[in-house]
């Protein structure tokens, strides 16, 4: 009670200040505080961006170095180094660091960024939490694919790459029919988002009609794609996966700024002169783009686009400019953990990436949002 | 002369003539008739069986020398096409026939170490580094070759599911080292077992729709040059080609005769049904894992497990060159559209002495209201046994349900006892307790 007098005076005095100061005085006072207040926020922003970034290093550094190979810490690095500088010793270790583990941990954080990335954008575009490839249907498009693929040996093309692109080509049909439904209706964002959930039952229902009658064989290959995985990603693959995803991570940031105006609302966004729907358009297009090309590697890997967006927002706000590369950074450090554990906790068999995420995932979510107290998001 | 004197003199001399030719055909390098078969007759598709038969042996290495001094030959009419007639006899796999191949058979003869080319499960030739370790790591069910060939103790390391499925099929599973999760075995688990002496073999998984997965990365990381990684057919019919190819890889091809032997004579049988009845019936084929009635589900003719049916039936035309189930999903559809004989594979795994007993139970619960059932037309063997190296005993039994008038169901079951006795890893094992049905009718 007396701690509580005590300020209430020390408040009063102020204001009672402040009525016997000038205005320019008490612009001058608030401008402080606010650039005092707005300072101490961008400093927040980027540490967390920047832990996100050395913590990705981190955990990728560290993990190259474990396996079921008892390979030393500095072991590894020699071996890396050996292959840069073309010294390779022993052909088999060099295998198993450069061809076996790097591409896993490179896939892992680019899958992790890309996924996260379009959880952060769709979510910021569709101005609704529960946006990410699964909802969009994205992820039941690459399913389908997949599941023609694996069950009846339908493929766009054939050999090694035939569940790929015919999960690629999937996966961008319900972004069309989603942006489709947008540019004929001028449809609101929760119009597409319900477009995307349909074409999802869609897909879904296809999808179980091949698995129904599929081969118990086939069917344990189909669920092993569904859950997602990263151990067949090979160097191979890896430069479209990067380059896809490092070009949407610079992409989305440069529209930053125009994704914070996008969330301020349509009408608001309109009188500041924004071309809404192509904007909303350009955005899913992208990356629609960005997911079909990573899940039509790793298979179907959920949760990381729906937490890491979100996890963020409790750090850095809902300011896109640091959302996206911090979601980014957030969701390959998040896959890239996900799969360590996989890869160890029951070596030398695996646990599928996509399962750990849900694991450590969910309880992590549940714990944030109960902390955090919020109405909305 | 005395009649007892004449003939002797013809017995030596028939003998002796026999003697002859025998020699000239096994070393007469001039002969021109070898006797080659196609390569699709062909069982034991290792590079060096010059001749497509079921083993290397001198013939194969005569055949390569004659093939040599035939292309030397300045008479081009006297030149053999061996791409076309011995595919197999470039034993070193380097697209010429020279001495090199020579040498690579005698190696094999001698049971020397070479590098042994065959022509893989997945089409591809691929090598072992001759003869393979019998310490060996097996990936899922294609460890009941090693059964087959009277091996299990070969058997040093699994994969992650085959303990949870078959820790009570095949004993020391649960226990032994494991090599990864099925389908995703890595070189860096395999190499740590190599390095630690564990296995010097793998044998892939080659049943279902499983991918050659492993062989490029065993190759770029130069592990196929340390261990041995066998990819041979473990399912359907061909089988015997595994299981020939395997023996042979280890180098004692006398492991498989048994087994060639059992199988021969039940495919020798099943062969002649078309010829003594004209044509195989059409039989509708299912499965049964549960007593659920929306499971109801038929084979299709090229699925793996149901490659063996192909042997006593003919498939009804909507399963023809199906890979997938089609769900049939009711009584009602499947009396609208099974035959009045049906074959059902059992698909729940359980103690053998129990089988019996879940087929009734499982039957009744589903088929009970259909007709095949009260007449007793469903003749149910086990999945275990059927997709398999037992294979030809399941036909067996099949063909002595569908065709009583050639088959015996008690020779049959006979049949399968060798199997159990012989080739799997079922001691005490009774064939007429489990594996097929063998109760009293399921219908009463």
């Amino acid at each position: 009670m007396t701690e509580d007098r005590h300020a209430g005076e020390q408040d009063y005095a102020k204001r009672a200040a402040a009525l016997w100061a000038s205005p320019d005085d008490v612009d001058a006072l608030d401008s402080k505080a606010a650039i005092k207040e707005y300072r101490v926020s961008e400093i927040r922003k980027l540490t967390f961006t920047f832990v996100c970034i050395a913590a990705a290093v981190l955990v990728a550094g560290l993990s190259i170095t474990y396996g079921t190979m008892n390979i030393g810490f500095f072991q590894c690095y020699e071996i890396i180094w050996d292959h840069i500088t073309g010294n390779v010793e022993d052909k088999l270790l060099d295998y198993i660091v450069v061809e076996e583990r790097l591409p896993r941990i490179a896939a892992a954080l680019i899958t992790g960024a890309g996924l996260a990335i379009a959880g952060c954008v769709m979510q910021s575009v569709m101005k609704n939490p529960l946006a990410d490839p699964y909802t969009t249907g994205i992820s039941s498009g690459a399913g389908f694919g997949a599941t023609l693929a694996i069950t009846l040996g339908i493929s766009i093309v054939g050999g090694n790459y035939s569940i790929v692109v015919n999960a690629f080509v999937f996966a961008l049909i319900p972004m069309f029919i989603m942006l489709g439904v947008g540019k004929l209706k001028k449809a609101s964002p929760t119009m597409m988002i319900m477009a995307g959930i349909a074409v999802m039952f869609i897909f879904n229902s296809f999808s179980t009609v091949l698995k129904l009658n599929a081969d118990p064989d086939a069917l344990a290959k189909l669920y092993s794609w569904t859950v997602g995985t990263v151990s067949d990603c090979s160097w191979a693959e890896i430069p479209l996966m990067a380059v896809m995803v490092i070009a949407g991570i610079f992409l989305t940031q440069m529209f930053s700024r125009k994704l914070n105006i996008l969330a301020t609302g349509d009408d608001t966004a309109k009188s500041m002169g924004l071309d809404v729907e192509n904007m909303r358009i350009l955005l899913l297009l992208l990356i629609s783009l960005v997911v079909a090309t990573v899940v039509s590697f790793t298979g179907l890997i959920g949760f990381v686009g729906l937490v890491a967006p979100h996890v963020c927002r409790i750090f850095v706000g809902a300011d896109n400019r640091y959302l996206i590369i911090s979601s980014a950074m957030f969701g390959a450090v998040l896959l890239e953990v996900a799969d360590f554990i996989g890869r160890t906790v029951i070596a030398p068999a695996t646990l599928q990436v996509g399962v750990v995420t849900a694991f450590i995932g969910g309880p992590m979510f549940l714990y944030l949002i109960m902390r955090q107290k919020k109405s909305s998001w | 002369m005395d009649k007892k004197v004449m003939y002797v003199i013809a017995a030596v001399a028939v003998i002796a003539v026999a003697a002859v030719a025998v020699f000239l055909v096994m070393n007469n390098s001039g002969s021109e008739d070898h006797g080659s078969k196609s390569f699709e007759d062909t069982r034991l598709r290792i590079y060096g069986n010059a001749n497509g038969d079921d083993q290397i042996d001198k013939t194969d290495l005569n055949i390569v020398k004659w093939i040599i001094d035939s292309n030397k030959s300045e008479d081009v009419t006297k030149h053999v096409d061996w791409e076309k007639d011995y595919p197999l006899a470039d034993a070193n796999y380097d697209q010429k026939i020279d001495d090199k191949d020579v040498t690579v058979i005698q190696k094999i003869l001698d049971k020397e170490k070479t590098r042994m080319y065959y022509f893989n499960k997945y089409e591809r030739v691929t090598y072992v580094n001759y003869p393979i370790s019998d310490k060996i790591g097996a990936e899922y069910l294609i460890l009941q070759l090693l059964p087959a060939i009277k091996s299990y103790d070969m058997l040093k390391a699994i994969d992650d599911t085959t303990p949870k499925n078959y820790s009570n099929v095949y004993p020391g599973v649960d226990k032994m080292p494991v090599m990864g999760t099925w389908r995703e075995i890595t070189i860096e688990s395999l190499s740590d077992l190599y390095n630690k002496g564990t296995i010097g073999t793998f044998m892939q998984w080659t049943g279902g729709q499983n991918v050659d997965y492993i062989w490029d990365k065993a190759v770029a990381s130069g592990l196929a040059d340390k261990m041995s990684f066998v990819i041979v057919p473990c399912q359907g019919p061909d089988v015997i080609q595994g299981v020939l190819e395997l023996a042979c890889m280890l180098g004692d091809q006398s492991l498989s005769d048994d087994y060639k032997a059992w199988y021969d004579k039940a495919m020798g049988l099943m062969d002649s049904i078309e010829e003594k009845i004209g044509s195989k019936k059409t039989v509708t084929a299912v499965r049964c894992y549960s007593d659920k009635v929306s499971q109801i589900a038929a084979f299709g003719s090229a699925q793996g497990p149901a490659l063996w049916f192909n042997k006593v039936i003919n498939f009804q035309s909507d399963y023809v060159g199906k890979t997938n189930f089609t769900n049939i999903g009711s009584v009602e559809n499947f009396t609208a559209s099974a035959t009045d004989e049906v074959v059902v594979m059992f698909q729940k795994n359980c103690d053998w002495k129990d089988f019996n007993d879940l087929v009734e139970e499982y039957l009744k619960a589903v088929y009970g209201s259909t007709d095949q059932f009260k007449n007793e037309t469903m003749y149910i063997v086990d999945f275990e046994m059927m997709p398999f190296a037992a294979g030809p005993a399941g036909c067996y039994i099949l063909a002595a349900h569908l065709y009583p008038e050639l088959f015996d169901l008690d020779e049959a079951l006979d049949f399968l006892q060798v199997y159990l006795d012989d080739f799997a890893v079922r001691e005490g094992a009774d064939a007429r307790e489990g594996f097929t049905y063998t109760g009293p009718g399921y219908s009463k």
